[in-house]
């Protein structure tokens, strides 16, 4: 029987090796992933979880390594497999700050998990899959690709915030992410199929190239927008789609609410840039007014919620809400000034927010988390470093100078006044007075002088972690310039040089 | 690098003291004020007068992308108050009493805060000023809130935290806002005091500039801070915060708001309110002052009263005016350190800060008596004493603007005696009545008043000696 | 004919759906599923896909949904508890849900389909032939992805449906 279809089959070893040299961080923390895998199912119970976790960072660490190779000596970035991925730099970006994510989380977790009693192998196995996931988002060019990648990164957190099977609290964060998150992809993907009957591929550039100003008349692409936008903005925890936030940072387990605060919003950022700002540039007056809403109601409602919380998990949530609004002006306005921006803040936030996620997680005890404001009592003469760490994270995150988190805003903001932005900008300023109230009263118990004298002990990885992440909170702000120049190489193949 | 070295200096000493043992904080602490004071003094000696544009500058490129320097520079009207500065954290880390709590803490967080106000008066690109300006709010804070005095000093720190900030971070605002109005993308304040955006543009950033340090200053009616902040700070402390750091925001106003914006026209006109406001300040500053029984308050409140003596110079766009403001800024931290350390020492030994509780003190401290009615007279404006040349000159400047300013400031002259005086005579003269002190004044601390006592009349007989070198300006859009 | 078709499929779908979420019985919410899934199933069909129609019936209503089915005959009938009233919510979201369909109604007034490319054979859509040729030439990132995703999924299933929690 003849073929009904004439195809050319031809796939070359040479485009094979470029196809995949595209994507080799990816590919290569899939390796890793495959074989840490493996290597749970081999070892016996006892050395499991160590070999896991030493996998872990190993890939994680070859993953880093690949990608910034490719920075430096690649020849750029290419479409690889038929237009669906591609390794520019700005994926590279975004692979480089995946896995310093995944390393970080993997220090941290090493003895949370131990002192819990959670399967450790399992743990650092689910992390792994998110940061594959959370890279095929960032570099993913095609509508498809996008969606899966969000959908892998976002299964593996569902269980990942349930892995504390025997606390009701993380079996209801998990659930809630679950109901929450379907309903949001739901959305998201909806959009893309608008997307699509009006553009005919679902290649991003090739939908930037098909769509220009005039789509704007066709009411399929208005409503893909707008549903593709409602699903981001659910992603990335902005208002009025943030509830589910709160309730899941308070039940998943600390070092999985310390990942996802910054891995699931810098990843939904990147789709979100992608898909709006790389994909529909002609269309930038509708999306734009959408984010700005949804920046506006992001920036109010997370720093006016925070103020009331009593639990840190859930204040950290809200000003995560906050912070998601403040990075959203940078996305708002575009070019290469907002969009290096958006990469400066997204990498730097990555170290100041997870500082503080991480010194919460040292006073977990093996009952649970501890996150009240009375669980910091008199830190400063249990553990004077993390009392002067933990004051570093809360004054970045308030945006004090010198830390990185004045510098990322300044760079934000002005990206925002030169885009002609000047009432959100004035806003973020305002709703940034109201922040530095609830970020500086988490101090106040850290150095109140108390009687309690019960150490917290950290271990060496934490430590690192710890250290890590203050050093680079106050260095990159001291001197920003280079985090800022990777950000607009990242930024160029989007914005444009 | 001379420069560089009188604000890193103390911030590098500061990181060093958080860590030693507290015995030997104090006496380090000092050596590394005097020698951030030697260089800042060698700054001064040097100095050429009536030089054009900013000296012993520096420009290091921080933020390409941004077009932000790390530029530093001096002129006629930064240089004082570096010095003022310098001298006044050896003056406050002397007087810190050996028996404070965490000693080393405290003394670290003095010199932090005296390396961020060095920062904010040396800066010359808008960027590097609003670091430091920022910058020198941590220290503060967690000074007031960790070492204040009083029932609630954590609310009294937050309160002044958060109102700052309102103002600094809405001058964010205006800090970009200059960089993308001004059409040249640069954030250096030579540059930008001669570009000048349409008025009312003018009139927005001037607001939000003007907001900011008229909180800082403080200037009526933003100054609601200033009471709680100043009783609960401890003394030593508010040596550098009254004396210098109210000091920044007039220095805001002189070397920012002034030049940056000749015309800043919109809903009103700001150089008629900002004056205005000054002698309001000036009258409702003293008034409250009369009112007050605490002695502290009492002080807090003829600090106000005295801003807007400075804040009204400055404003009256003419030479007398402003080099009045800036000697006068000079002064003013000379003398509200020796009144704030003689309240603190008088209430010590009393056992109360209430200034009717007591009466008749001069019979058992003379040399205190002695030393307290020099200071209350250089307060109160007499000649020959530093503040004289100062407020005459602020007056004569506001006359040749609009004689109705240099009238009702005029007033402020009249009332200050009354609550100066009043406090001099009802706590030390008449009949002994109250509790009785247990000693007159120490050795100790007469010498620490000396040099400030000293200074008070060498300006107040040779003013020309400062004045002479503020004729050297960094940047245009000041008067000559 | 063809309009008719996909009215009835429509409706299928709706009904399957509301019956879903508001049986009581959980055996009654899965054979609502089950219907929805047929009725999607003959919405492939008249989009031409027929691959995809045959697939969701084998796999979708008869591999998946049995599986349901499975668990909900080993757990045993039950019935859920009477739910808490709603008070105003289900008039808000009728309300809601009625303006939508107006937006969406008023929306589809003006759509423009993008037209196929010139040059493009339709006769081949929807065969096998045609997926299995897209499915490892273009589409091959994304399948082998999915099979990431469905080991991740496999994995985070057992870890969440183990009964002792310390062994394995």
């Amino acid at each position: 029987m003849s073929p009904l279809l004439t195809v050319d089959l031809t796939y070359t070893w040479s485009q094979a090796l470029a196809d995949l040299s595209q994507i080799a961080a990816v590919a290569t923390l899939t390796g890793f992933f495959l074989f840490a895998i493996v290597v749970d199912l081999v070892l016996p119970k006892h050395r499991r979880g160590g070999a896991v976790a030493m996998t872990a960072v190993t890939g994680f660490a070859f993953a880093l390594a690949t990608a910034a190779y490719r920075w430096v000596y690649g020849q750029g970035g290419a479409s690889a497999y038929h237009g669906f991925a591609t390794g520019d730099n700005f994926a590279l970006f975004f692979e480089i700050l995946f896995a310093t994510l995944g390393i970080l989380t993997v220090a941290l977790s090493h003895s949370y998990v131990r002192k819990r009693g959670l399967l450790e192998s399992e743990f650092h196995i689910l992390i792994m899959a998110a940061v594959i996931g959370m890279m095929v988002l960032g570099s993913a060019t095609s509508l498809v690709t996008v969606f899966l990648g969000l959908e892998l990164l976002s299964i593996a957190l569902y269980i990942a915030c349930g892995f504390v099977r025997t606390e009701s609290r993380s079996q209801e964060a998990a659930a809630k992410y679950l109901l929450v998150g379907g309903f949001a992809s739901a959305f998201v993907l909806y959009g893309m199929a608008l997307i699509y009957g009006g553009a005919g591929t679902t290649v991003i550039p090739e939908i930037a190239k098909r769509l220009d100003a005039t789509s704007s008349g066709n009411p399929l692409i208005i409503l893909g927008i707008v549903l593709m936008g409602v699903g981001f903005a659910f992603k990335v925890s902005a208002a009025p789609f943030h509830m589910w936030t709160p309730d899941v940072y308070q039940g998943a387990p600390l070092p999985v609410t310390a990942f996802m605060s910054v891995g699931t919003k810098a990843a939904a950022f990147a789709m979100i840039v992608r898909v709006f700002s790389g994909g529909l540039p002609h269309l930038a007056p509708e999306w734009q007014a959408l984010l700005a809403f949804v920046a506006a109601t992001s920036m109010v409602v997370g720093n006016l919620m925070a103020i009331a919380q009593t639990s840190l998990k859930r204040l950290l949530a809200y000003s995560g809400v906050a912070q998601a609004g403040y990075i959203l002006i940078g996305v708002i306005a575009g070019g290469q000034s907002g969009l290096s921006a958006v990469l400066y803040y997204l990498f730097v936030y990555m170290f100041m927010n997870f500082g503080a996620f991480a010194v919460i997680t040292l006073l977990a005890g093996p009952e649970g988390d501890r996150d009240r404001f009375s669980d910091l009592e008199g830190l400063a003469r249990r553990n004077p470093v993390m009392a002067v760490l933990m004051s570093v994270f809360m004054l970045s995150l308030a945006g004090f100078p010198p830390s990185v988190g004045f510098f990322g805003k300044l760079f934000l903001f002005t990206a925002g006044v030169s885009a002609g932005y000047t009432w959100l900008v004035v806003l973020a300023v305002i709703m940034s007075v109201v922040s530095v109230f609830y970020y500086v009263r988490v101090l106040v118990p850290v150095w109140t002088a108390s009687a309690r004298t019960d150490r917290v002990p950290a271990s060496i990885s934490s430590q690192g972690v710890l250290w890590l992440s203050g050093v680079a909170s106050v260095a990159l702000g001291v001197y920003p310039t280079t985090v800022l120049l990777l950000g607009q190489l990242g930024a160029n193949p989007i914005s444009g040089p | 690098m001379t420069l560089t070295v009188i604000w890193l200096l103390p911030l590098v000493g500061s990181g060093l003291i958080a860590f030693i043992p507290p015995r030997f904080a104090k006496w380090l602490g000092v050596v590394v004020a005097l020698a951030a004071l030697a260089v800042a003094a060698g700054v001064a000696f040097s100095f050429e007068p009536g030089y054009r544009g900013y000296q012993y500058s520096e420009a290091v490129p921080w933020i390409p992308q941004l077009r932000v320097f790390y530029r530093l520079g001096v002129d006629g009207i930064s240089l004082w108050l570096v010095v003022l500065n310098a001298f006044l954290t050896v003056v406050a880390i002397l007087a810190t009493p050996i028996a404070t709590r965490h000693l080393n803490r405290f003394v670290a967080l003095m010199l932090a805060m005296s390396a961020g106000l060095a920062g904010v008066f040396m800066a010359t690109d808008l960027v590097l000023f609003y670091v430091f300006w920022e910058a020198m709010l941590i220290p503060a804070y967690f000074l007031l809130w960790i070492f204040g005095e009083g029932d609630r000093p954590a609310r009294a720190a937050l309160k002044f935290v958060l109102y700052t900030l309102a103002g600094s971070l809405l001058m964010l605002v205006g800090v970009i806002g200059e960089y993308v109005f001004t059409g040249k993308q640069t954030f250096d304040l030579a540059t930008l005091a001669t570009l000048a955006p349409s008025p009312s543009i003018q009139f927005g950033l001037f607001s939000v500039f003007a907001l900011a340090f008229a909180i800082k200053t403080p200037l009526f009616p933003f100054h609601s801070w200033l009471p709680d902040a100043y009783a609960a700070a401890p003394t030593p402390m508010l040596i550098t915060f009254a004396g210098v750091m109210g000091k920044a925001g007039a220095y805001g106003f002189l070397r920012i708001a002034v030049p940056l914006f000749p015309e800043p026209v919109g809903w009103w006109d700001w150089r008629w309110v900002v004056p205005v406001l000054a002698v309001a300040a000036i009258i409702w500053g003293a008034l409250m002052a009369i009112a007050q029984r605490d002695m502290k308050l009492l002080v807090a409140y003829s600090s106000v009263s005295h801003m807007g003596f400075i804040v009204l110079g400055i404003f009256s766009y003419n030479v007398q005016g402003q080099q009045g403001a800036i000697l006068q800024m000079v002064n003013h931290g000379i003398i509200i350190s020796a009144l704030f350390l003689i309240v603190a020492w008088i209430s010590d030994r009393a056992g109360t800060r209430d200034r009717s509780a007591m009466a008749g003190l001069a019979a058992r401290m003379p040399v205190m008596a002695g030393v307290f009615i020099v200071v209350t007279l250089a307060a109160l404006g007499l000649p020959g004493l530093n503040s004289f040349a100062g407020e005459f000159m602020t007056l004569l400047g506001a006359w040749q603007r609009a004689p109705a300013l240099a009238l009702f400031g005029a007033i402020g002259l009249v009332l200050a005696p009354v609550y100066m005086l009043r406090l001099f005579q009802g706590v030390m003269q008449g009949p002994p009545a109250g509790p009785v002190p247990r000693s007159d004044i120490y050795i100790g601390q007469l010498l620490l008043l000396a040099p400030l006592v000293i200074l008070m009349f060498v300006i107040g007989l040779d003013p020309n000696a400062l004045t002479s070198l503020m004729t050297s300006l960094g940047q245009a859009g000041l008067a000559r | 004919m063809a309009i008719a078709i996909f009215f009835i499929a429509a409706a299928m779908a709706v009904a399957g759906a509301v019956g879903v979420v508001s049986f009581r019985e959980p055996i009654r919410s899965v054979l609502s599923l089950v219907v929805v899934m047929l009725a999607l199933a003959i919405l492939f069909l008249l989009l031409s896909a027929q691959f995809v129609f045959v697939v969701q019936i084998i796999v979708y209503a008869g591999a998946v949904m049995v599986l349901f089915l499975f668990v909900i005959a080993l757990f045993g009938p039950s019935r859920e508890l009477a739910r808490t009233r709603l008070r105003f919510q289900s008039w808000l979201s009728g309300l809601f849900v009625l303006a939508l369909l107006g937006l969406i109604w008023a929306m589809l007034q003006g759509v423009q389909y993008r037209q196929p490319d010139k040059g493009v054979d339709l006769s081949v859509f929807g065969t096998v032939q045609a997926i299995a040729v897209g499915l490892f030439t273009t589409y091959l990132y994304p399948f082998e992805l999915t099979s990431i995703l469905l080991l991740v999924a496999a994995i985070g299933a057992i870890y969440l449906s183990r009964k002792r929690i310390d062994d394995l």
